[in-house]
């Protein structure tokens, strides 16, 4: 999951609520490490955001889905005093400010903010000196830390998109490229390019012998100056970074055995919120639902032999789903 | 690697009028097919095979399902696990388009679970169709395959060579070595016409007929779920495996024990190759080939069965006792003495402790009748009972059919006629030098050989990993009997194995505790016993009070 994420802008008359809530949720995975109330706030931030309408009183906010009554609450105390207590407290605790510091940088979670915490690692400044303590994506992640940090803007998801495109079709025409992503939800920012490849020879049945498709993808990429860094480089899965302009974007290319392809590009495509509605709805129609299969469950609940899927809609039907079109997956 | 056979089918969830269930076991006709009733959520099947087989690969041909999923389990539980996970038959878009209905996939070991390891007799089978609202789903056809030969050919592996002829070592001349199979017969014998035979020899015999007559018609009218696929398996048996399968031993009215002689001899053998050079004279015994099934009338089938029934519910109770009593047999609302089965739906009911207490072992699950019923024929009790211990002995009595499903065959094929034994003189007990004698002449004067319990070496009798006896109650034991001379040596070998399987001794005629006799003479002995009173105190389970 990407670390900017965004679900509302400053056009949103709610914006406000939903910069607290989002503030909440990442105190609550980067520092309490609650999973669950951080997916609540976010939740909550993003049934707000597509509200619409100016929330008044947190009983008004009550009614939506997604807020109980200590968001309500949370939200009148808003309205109120215009600030939170909850949030001063975590605001002016140091471990909270320092970890939240430290997590800005990619490659670097709660788990590893608290330890460079423990050693004294307060700040990013701190960090840069000590870079020994970080590994190789966490070196890269703070050189580009402030690049990283800026929104990818549509029209350069296009460009790269292209330029991968064009480049996978000139190695075999049959390859398929999605990116995926926000962009694809239609966004018109994205945190990071995250692209999918297949090509129609690569079954999953076919995986125990080694393959350097994806090697030979990066290697032609590089040579073009469209990859820059390589954070680290598997079978299946390319982390790394690019530069079309001057800003350096985070970029992961992942090479799916086309018969996983299309659950592979759902799953990518979020939202993950969708994600989680999907496979719920999923698992009431008797499937079980993953980035890589859609399996249907036996009468004993074991997950059976994954089904045919030759589009996304297949899934989609596959469980009885209305079809959502991506832009229709912004939860 | 070849078809496992399945017996029958013990359950379906529904089935349609014109699409009954058995059909998915008519490979031959892909236009019968199962299918359920319309709306149901799943539509599953459970067989039972023959024999508990390891699956190695699977054929399925679909008949409008979606899914299929085939579980496993044993008879001996209600657990099933599952050998094959959640399979498409058909895709989404095929269901949506009503194309290929009639699909057939192949599952081989890659498919299937760890299960398929071990060996099992009971599939069910789940099919379900959640894109077609209210059709009719199932299968046209599934069949199971096998990799281990001895399962479906136990020759190849057990068998003995008999002079140049291998004779065949199953269940069946297993059986004639526990006492269990004596004692069942006593009473049976007053109507037995026709000689034991396994149901696999019936089948063969059925096979080859129809190969002789060149009609493929099924002669056994009540065994045509099984009879078609054991065709099929049989007609990919090599010839040469069948010959030795046909060997059946002629024994007249009330010999029950000629197999035993010729097993033991030859176990005997076996045993000591050296004793061989002490019987230069080698006898042929006469031995024909495919005798007749025991039969009796339908309604006297379970002539001698009493039973109680315990943990079934009405109205099955009902149906299963109604179907008993059918077949001749007695009801009896709660456990006595008299009784002989009890038809249990699981163990540590009440009534089954009872019987256990009073060390009854016929303890057998409602699926013996069912199956008797629909068959028409007997089946040894132990194939149903209800402890996995008792299943795994061998069956201590034989299959009876009822009359109305005779299979005539007489086929004398002369190679097969006759087989060189060799009775040995047994060295392992000396007190009885005359029934040896008798065993001997027996053996040479007459087509029905006579043998006893002497023939057997005596490790082999106390050796239960060979042939593990069903428990008797050893009433006799500390007692000592005399078997007077003027018994006749058939009677003499009855009381003699009734005695030695109650845990009672021999020794002299002035020493011994009882003299069995007939003679009135000898009757005037305070302590003399008629073979009469060995039965009673055998049925009464104690000592009776000498008259």
């Amino acid at each position: 999951m990407s670390k900017r994420k965004a679900p509302s802008d400053f056009t949103n008359p709610n914006h406000d609520f939903c910069e607290f809530l989002i503030e909440l949720a990442d105190y609550e995975k980067n520092i309490t490490r609650n999973i669950y109330k951080s997916n609540a706030y976010r939740k909550a931030a993003s049934v707000i955001a597509k509200h619409g309408k100016l929330i008044k009183s947190g009983k008004e906010a009550q009614k939506l889905d997604g807020i109980g009554d200590k968001i309500s609450k949370k939200i009148d105390e808003f309205l109120e005093t215009g600030k939170l207590k909850k949030l001063d407290n975590i605001r002016n605790d140091d471990a909270s400010v320092s970890i939240k510091e430290l997590t800005r940088v990619s490659g670097i979670g709660p788990a590893k903010a608290k330890q460079l915490y423990d050693s004294g690692v307060t700040n990013i400044d701190i960090l840069l000196k000590n870079q020994d303590k970080l590994n190789h994506h966490q070196i890269l992640g703070l050189k580009y830390l402030n690049d990283f940090e800026e929104k990818i803007p549509r029209n350069e998801v296009i460009e790269v998109e292209q330029i991968i495109k064009k480049t996978l079709h000139n190695l075999d025409p049959k390859y398929k490229v999605t990116i995926c992503g926000s962009y694809r939800r239609g966004k018109e920012f994205s945190g990071d390019i995250d692209t999918l490849i297949s090509h129609p020879s690569f079954m999953s049945h076919g995986l125990k012998k080694k393959s350097d498709k994806l090697q030979v993808i990066v290697d032609i990429l590089k040579k073009n100056n469209l990859i820059t860094e390589t954070i680290s480089l598997g079978e299946a899965k390319f982390m790394g970074v690019c530069k079309v302009n001057h800003i350096s974007r985070r970029l992961d290319i992942r090479l799916n055995p086309y018969d996983q392809f299309y659950c592979a590009v759902l799953y990518f495509t979020g939202s993950d919120l969708f994600n989680k509605q999907m496979r719920e709805h999923a698992l009431s129609q008797g499937f079980t639902l993953n980035e890589y299969t859609l399996r249907p469950m036996g009468s004993t609940g074991i997950p059976g032999e994954p089904v045919e899927i030759n589009s996304e809609k297949d899934i989609f039907e596959y469980i009885d789903y209305p079809y959502k079109k991506p832009e229709e997956r912004n939860i | 690697m070849g078809p496992i056979s399945v017996d029958r089918i013990i359950s379906i969830s529904s089935e349609d009028h014109a699409h009954k269930a058995e059909n998915i076991l008519n490979v031959s006709d892909s236009h019968q097919t199962w299918r359920c009733k319309s709306g149901e959520k799943q539509a599953t099947v459970i067989l039972q095979f023959l024999k508990p087989s390891v699956i190695s690969s699977i054929d399925v041909g679909n008949d409008n399902s979606a899914f299929i999923e085939i579980f496993v389990g044993k008879s001996t539980s209600d657990e099933f696990q599952v050998l094959l996970v959640t399979s498409s038959l058909m895709t989404l878009h095929e269901c949506k388009n009503g194309l290929n209905v009639n699909k057939v996939r192949f599952f081989n070991t890659d498919h299937l679970s760890l299960a398929s390891k071990e060996s099992w007799d009971r599939v069910k089978i789940v099919c379900t169709q959640p894109y077609i609202k209210q059709s009719k789903y199932g299968l046209s056809f599934v069949t199971f395959h096998s990799k281990d030969v001895p399962q479906k050919e136990p020759i190849q592996s057990q068998s003995i060579q008999l002079g140049s002829f291998t004779l065949r070592n199953d269940d069946e001349s297993d059986d004639v070595l526990s006492a269990g199979r004596l004692f069942s017969k006593r009473n049976e014998n007053k109507d037995v016409v026709r000689m034991p035979e396994s149901p696999v020899n019936r089948l063969l015999a059925i096979h080859k007929k129809n190969l002789e007559t060149g009609k493929h018609k099924n002669t056994n009218s009540t065994n045509n779920i099984q009879t078609p696929l054991m065709n099929q398996m049989i007609s990919k048996t090599p010839k040469h495996s069948i010959k030795p399968k046909n060997i059946d031993l002629n024994v007249k009215k009330n010999d029950t024990i000629t197999m035993a002689a010729v097993k033991n001899t030859v176990k005997k053998k076996e045993l000591s190759p050296s004793s061989s050079h002490l019987q230069p004279s080698r006898k042929k015994i006469k031995l024909m080939k495919n005798p007749l099934p025991v039969t009796k009338p339908f309604s006297e089938l379970l002539n001698n069965v009493v039973f109680v029934m315990s943990g079934y519910e009405n109205p099955y109770r009902s149906n299963v006792r109604s179907k008993a009593l059918e077949m001749g047999a007695k009801y009896k609302h709660n456990w006595d003495l008299s009784c002989t089965h009890l038809i249990c739906a699981f163990i540590n009911t009440p009534k089954y402790h009872e019987c256990k207490r009073q060390g009854t072992y016929r303890i057998v699950k409602s699926d013996w009748i069912d199956k008797c019923h629909s068959n028409r024929c007997r089946f040894p009790w132990r194939r149903y009972a209800l402890d996995k211990l008792e299943q795994n002995k061998p069956e201590s009595e034989d299959e009876i059919c009822a009359h109305t499903d005779l299979v005539e065959t007489d086929d004398s094929d002369d190679e097969w006629n006759s087989v060189s034994a060799k009775p040995v003189p047994s060295t392992s007990q000396s007190n009885s030098s005359e029934n040896q004698q008798n065993t001997i002449t027996s053996l040479y004067d007459l087509d029905t050989d006579i043998d006893s319990d002497l023939d057997i070496p005596k490790d082999i009798l106390a050796d239960e990993s060979i042939v593990p006896l069903p428990y008797i109650d050893d009433i006799f034991r500390d007692r000592s009997f005399y078997l007077s001379t003027s018994l006749k040596p058939s009677l003499k070998q009855e009381c003699h194995r009734y005695i030695i399987a109650l845990e009672g001794k021999f020794s002299e005629k002035d020493k011994c505790d009882y003299i069995v006799s007939t003679d009135t003479n000898n009757l005037q002995f305070k302590n003399s016993v008629t073979p009469q009173w060995i039965w009673d105190c055998y049925d009464a389970r104690k000592i009776l009070p000498l008259i």
